[in-house]
């Protein structure tokens, strides 16, 4: 089955998504709207209905909840996706392990998060649906400087950010107005020294 | 003209009879060492203290800790009334009251902002540990309920780390809380979720 957009499957594409990518020397990092076709993203949506994620919660450093499926892993370790990941990142991929986190009212991660492995690369898959700008929620970078990369929730996108050179993220606290929604989000990291 | 105790702060709080009561409050409270002090100040130094906080300047302040507005250090101000509340709390005179209460030797070296939580804002569980901060004090200017939001949140710890809220405090006008910074003091500021403003002054005294 065809997973990711065929926009995104032109040699073209991917070399222009390659140079973005690397851009930026302090900190390589590039978001791909709508990456996945319909059908694909309706299969990820009916594994994640059958997830049952854990709370983990410490309170000065995180509160979400989060967990692994076998099942969802061995999906997102599709062909199409790990040949684009491959090429941008330029660095072998063979099977990435999926971690489902959903962060409702309430919910944040701090610049300080011990849990988060430092010197790896983010990829990122943002399953949020239909989120209220005022409700916070937003995945941000910090560089080594000091600078804010402000990543908004957005459907079905594939975020791609290299946290090496002293970069960090953080998930902003998530406010009243979410209500009963729920930011979503898939994670695999990629460590510096993972050969893979 | 130097700001005098007695014109500043409720009588109560400077009588030698009630510091020890305060002070053994202040040592065996829980989950660590704090107090509130209600109708700390005087009403009418309060009342003007309020009035001149909407002329200072607050500044919007947004962190992965934080998100609320607060001004410049109060020891840049240009309100008279501000300069001399900071004169006040930064005197001999206010620091060995608190001395006397706190039991913790304290420089004259104080922090002191406004800081404004309106709806959306808040403040992460953290400790308050920095250079050499002693205690921690907020002066509440505003009332707020339960569902406004906006308590001080206390936690205990397990392990030296945040476990569970124990206590809650609700600002209330003219209130001056305080606590004792240390690896235990996590604490955080709830939320703010209706369309109100947590007006205080705060800051740190250092030793």
């Amino acid at each position: 089955m065809d997973n990711v957009n065929s926009s995104y499957n032109t040699q073209k594409i991917r070399e222009q998504i390659k140079e973005a990518y690397d851009q930026n020397n302090t900190f390589k990092s590039v978001i791909l709207q709508k990456i996945f076709t319909d059908a694909f993203v309706n299969q990820i949506e009916k594994h994640i209905q059958n997830l049952s994620p854990r709370r983990k919660y410490q309170a000065d450093s995180h509160s979400y909840s989060t967990t692994e499926s076998k099942e969802l892993t061995q999906l997102l370790n599709a062909q199409e996706l790990n040949e684009l990941l491959q090429f941008t990142i330029n660095k072998s991929i063979k099977n990435l392990t999926w971690t489902y986190l959903e962060f409702e009212q309430q919910d944040y991660t701090i610049l300080n998060d011990t849990t988060l492995d430092e010197n790896a690369i983010d990829i990122i898959i943002d399953i949020t649906q239909k989120w209220d700008t005022q409700s916070g929620g937003n995945l941000v970078y910090v560089d080594g400087v000091g600078d804010y990369s402000n990543i908004p929730p957005s459907y079905n996108t594939l975020i791609i950010a290299d946290r090496q050179n002293g970069n960090k993220r953080f998930m902003q606290y998530v406010n009243h107005y979410a209500k009963n929604n729920k930011r979503r989000l898939l994670i695999a990291t990629i460590r510096s020294t993972n050969k893979n | 003209m130097k700001p005098k105790l007695s014109e500043w702060i409720n009588k109560y709080y400077l009588e030698e009879s009630h510091l020890q009561k305060l002070q053994k409050e202040f040592n065996q409270a829980t989950p660590f060492e704090h107090i509130q002090l209600h109708d700390f100040l005087t009403h009418d130094k309060a009342v003007q203290v309020l009035h001149a906080l909407v002329d200072e300047k607050y500044y919007e302040k947004e962190s992965d800790l934080f998100k609320l507005m607060q001004t410049q250090d109060f020891k840049s101000t240009q309100i008279p009334v501000l300069q001399e509340f900071h004169t006040l709390i930064q005197s001999k005179e206010f620091i060995t009251l608190m001395q006397t209460i706190t039991q913790c030797t304290l420089t004259q070296k104080i922090d002191m902002h406004s800081m404004i939580y309106q709806d959306t804002d808040f403040l992460l569980c953290h400790d308050d540990r920095l250079d050499s901060r002693k205690i921690a004090y907020l002066l509440y200017f505003c009332d707020l309920d339960e569902m406004d939001g906006g308590a001080l949140r206390l936690f205990a710890t397990k392990d030296n780390k945040p476990y569970r809220v124990t206590k809650k405090i609700l600002p209330s006008f003219n209130t001056f809380t305080f606590f004792k910074v240390s690896d235990q003091s996590f604490h955080d500021v709830e939320e703010i979720k209706t369309d109100t403003q947590r007006i205080s002054i705060g800051g740190w005294f250092h030793g």
